[in-house]
């Protein structure tokens, strides 16, 4: 047997990886990846670069070599070609799998075990994320940097063992389980050893500890509820989640009610089986048993701890220890008897069937939205190219199109262009509130055709064609639109919505405009006698010097409210009820300060910053 | 050479990743489907709903296109139309063809559409049994003016958002239009 042939066997995981996810370089990018491919943007000098790659951000994560370098020098060099990202990610995955292969080999003694464990792996849809979404690239590199750190140990190259383990902090936080990890083998494997895997084991602890220390103290922790820890009972029920993700085709039920309660069946029968294989090499005091339940617990642990983020990916390294124990559990049934092997045969083939459905049904939802995505991305910049400067309306986006990335601005990498939904187009759209909702992306009838008529918008119709400017349909369609009429918000700093603002006001400049002391607003009147008058605008630090400012709210020259603005240099927001005037065409908002600014330097009477009003 | 493989196992894969990322070694130009054609501003009396040119004239209230040919609503939806020929004094007959399929019919019972153009009720018609209808109006030429005409829907119950449908579902729409008299 040549070396080559006896390297082939080595091929079979990766090969069927390629198979399973022949998808994925075909895909573009997505969520996460859009505010990943801006780092360019933010680099203008070289000692920018030691912000963009050190500085926490997220969740308060520092991966610089997981997202920050990779993302950083692929943009650069590849732009908004996804293809090179996708298959660099590709690439890295095959070599876990190399990796995971020669372990599983190692630790059982079979080249067959080390196969299946790493076609299990791969096959496993919670892999799905991390190899067809950019952004969670880390767990792939992170999961190299792991596996190349234990096979360096088992080989005895304490040298690549450190390099890889400490590169494996640039990639995931989850590395630090990596001591545990590799102390839980040294112990096991003690029946045949001395204790010197045990004493190399300690030292490992040293950055993990220092990591995890600098971690919670000196990094701002994300101030989102979806990454909080807490530590209760939830754990249990967190741990049962990921492993009925990892135990087999237990989401079958998503993409095909008749086969979903096949996929659940699979997935228990596979965990009653691993279960009895574990306590049957217990009995027998085959201590690999314990390894390999030990890597899935310490590589999930950390992530228990999440009970508001419980999301698949997470448990992707964590997997690889059911991987192994299943794929030694097929070898060792097939030299127990007819039997076990016809069993073991039968079950690996159902679990293997209902997976590779999941990762097909996953990896084609991946590419299509984010294709959908990419065609938007284009057509925005196309559109950009022939109306520079233009702000862009876009028809018929859905809730699907908006959570491929809207919240994570794509178009700023296009040169910052305005982005709205065509108004109405907001509807069934859910927009995560903490990172803005969907006011960014409102506009009322009337502004949309304020703009179009100035030649200050396009109109993009959005389908699963592409994309089409529609901006001429959609003045006509705007114009017969009574709404269109209608001013039911103004955004102060809008030139077009100068007609609305009295002769007190002065002019917008950067987006806001300063009141006097006494100013009027013309709005169309409420429709319904249950909406309210909302204000927002910004409280500058030296009128307030003197104390806070009363600011009463007039309509139709009756008051409806009045507020103290209190708190210097920070925007306010009020509401006011509104009488029932639903019989009049427009009302007169007024707003009156109880006192103003007289700087020395500038003659006028300054009272407040706006802001935006809206009735609804 | 079979030599040098023996020597380096991990050679021939290696190189076979650097094939396959050499093409990828470019500047991205963008896809030839990403092109955003222009359109000529013309409306029509009648939308077909799986239309892509057509689709800017479903204002508002329509979810996304369903095996090419309909969409799902809200409770309330609106479609902007051009007025067919002579409708400024002839009026025209308000057409939409509707499909309540048995499920929403199990689950809020009769449904009622109404439709309004320019201010003008169009008259409700209710539905009690699952299936396909046309929903057919007269209107008068007083409401027809102009270039476009907004027709507003609306639907006295549909399906919330869920778990299962993060959308508000209400009518199945094929065809929306106005026929000349």
């Amino acid at each position: 047997m040549t070396r080559f042939s006896r390297y082939g066997w080595l091929a079979i995981a990766p090969a069927f990886a390629l198979l399973i996810y022949w998808r994925v370089p075909l895909s573009w990018f997505a969520n996460d990846d859009f505010a990943w491919l801006g780092l360019p943007l933010e680099v203008h000098r070289a000692r920018d670069l030691i912000e963009v790659l050190f500085a926490p951000r997220a969740q308060g994560t520092v991966r610089f070599l997981g997202e920050r370098l990779f993302f950083l020098v692929f943009s650069v060099v590849f732009g908004y070609h996804a293809l090179p990202y996708h298959l660099f990610a590709l690439a890295t995955w095959c070599g876990d799998l190399v990796l995971a292969a020669l372990i599983g080999e190692r630790l059982t003694n079979s080249k067959a075990a080390g196969v299946l464990g790493a076609v299990f792996w791969t096959a496993s849809s919670i892999l799905v994320t991390p190899i067809a979404w950019v952004s969670a690239y880390n767990e792939l590199l992170c999961g190299f940097c792991i596996l190349m750190a234990f096979y360096a140990r088992l080989r005895g190259w304490r040298v690549t063992e450190w390099i890889a383990y400490l590169a494996g902090f640039g990639a995931l936080e989850v590395i630090v389980v990596y001591p545990a990890i590799a102390t839980l083998y040294a112990l096991i494997s003690q029946q045949n050893r001395d204790r010197k895997d045990v004493r190399s084991a300690l030292p490992l602890f040293i950055p993990a500890i220092l990591f995890t220390i600098l971690h919670f103290l000196l990094i701002p922790k994300n101030a989102s509820g979806y990454y909080k820890v807490e530590i209760d009972r939830r754990i249990f029920s967190t741990l049962l989640q990921y492993l009925k993700w990892c135990l087999g085709p237990s989401r079958l039920f998503q993409l095909t009610a008749h086969w979903g309660r096949f996929g659940t069946r699979v997935m228990w029968i596979t965990a009653l089986a691993l279960a009895l294989f574990v306590i049957r090499q217990l009995w027998r005091r085959g201590a690999l048993a314990l390894f390999f339940c030990g890597w899935f617990l310490f590589l999930v642990a950390p992530v228990l701890v999440l009970p508001y983020h419980v999301t698949d990916y997470y448990a992707s390294l964590a997997e690889l220890g059911l991987a192994w124990l299943a794929g030694w559990a097929m070898v060792v049934a097939w030299r127990t008897g007819w039997l076990t092997r016809g069993f073991a045969i039968a079950l690996a083939a159902s679990s293997l069937a209902g997976s590779v459905r999941e990762d097909d049904g996953y990896t084609r939802w991946y590419y299509r939205r984010s294709i959908r995505m990419e065609a938007l991305f284009f057509g925005i910049e196309d559109s950009l190219r022939a109306h520079p400067g233009s702000a862009l309306i876009l028809h018929g986006v859905d809730n699907d199109l908006f959570q491929t990335g809207f919240q994570d601005e794509p178009f700023r990498l296009l040169g910052f262009p305005k982005v709205y939904f065509a108004p109405g187009g907001e509807a069934g759209i859910i927009a995560r509130e903490d990172l803005g909702g969907v006011a960014p992306f409102l506009i009322s009838p009337r502004q949309a055709l304020s703009m179009i008529a100035n030649n200050q918008a396009r109109v993009l119709g959005v389908s699963n064609d592409g994309v089409r400017d529609i901006t001429r349909g959609y003045q006509v369609v705007l114009r017969a639109d009574p709404r269109a009429t209608r001013i039911d918000a103004l955004d102060a700093g809008d030139p077009n919505a100068a007609a609305s603002f009295g002769p007190t006001w002065f002019p917008p400049e950067g987006g806001f405009r300063w009141m006097p002391k006494s100013a009027t607003v013309r709005m169309s009147a409420p429709q319904d006698a249950s909406q309210r008058l909302y204000l927002t605008g910004f409280a500058p630090g030296p009128v307030l010097k003197s104390g806070p400012v009363s600011m009463t709210v007039l309509v139709d020259g009756s008051e409806v409210g009045k507020s103290v603005i209190r708190a210097p240099n920070a925007q306010f927001a009020f509401d006011f009820a509104l009488p029932d005037l639903t019989d009049k065409p427009s009302i007169e908002i007024t707003i009156e300060l109880d006192k103003v600014l007289r700087a020395p330097s500038d003659n006028r009477e300054l009272g407040m910053v706006f802001g935006t009003f809206s009735i609804r | 050479m079979e030599g040098t493989l023996n020597r380096y196992p991990l050679l021939a894969p290696a190189l076979a990743i650097l094939l396959l990322l050499t093409p990828a070694c470019r500047i991205h130009k963008k896809n030839s489907h990403a092109k955003a054609a222009e359109d000529d501003g013309q409306l029509v009396s009648v939308i077909n709903v799986g239309d892509p040119r057509a689709a800017v004239q479903l204002t508002r209230g329509f979810h996304g296109l369903e095996h090419d040919s309909w969409r799902w609503t809200m409770k309330n939806f609106t479609a902007t139309l051009r007025p067919p020929a002579n409708a400024a004094n002839a009026g025209a007959t308000l057409q939409l063809k509707l499909t309540i399929p048995q499920v929403m019919i199990d689950r809020v019972g009769d449904m009622r559409v109404e439709g309004r153009v320019n201010g003008l009720d169009l008259g409700p018609q209710t539905y009690t049994q699952p299936g396909d209808y046309i929903y057919t109006r007269d209107v008068p030429p007083a409401a027809l003016s102009g270039d476009a005409v907004s027709i507003d829907f609306h639907v006295d119950k549909g399906l919330p958002p869920s778990d299962q449908d993060t959308r508000e579902l209400a009518l199945i729409v094929t065809t929306i239009g106005l026929l000349p008299k």
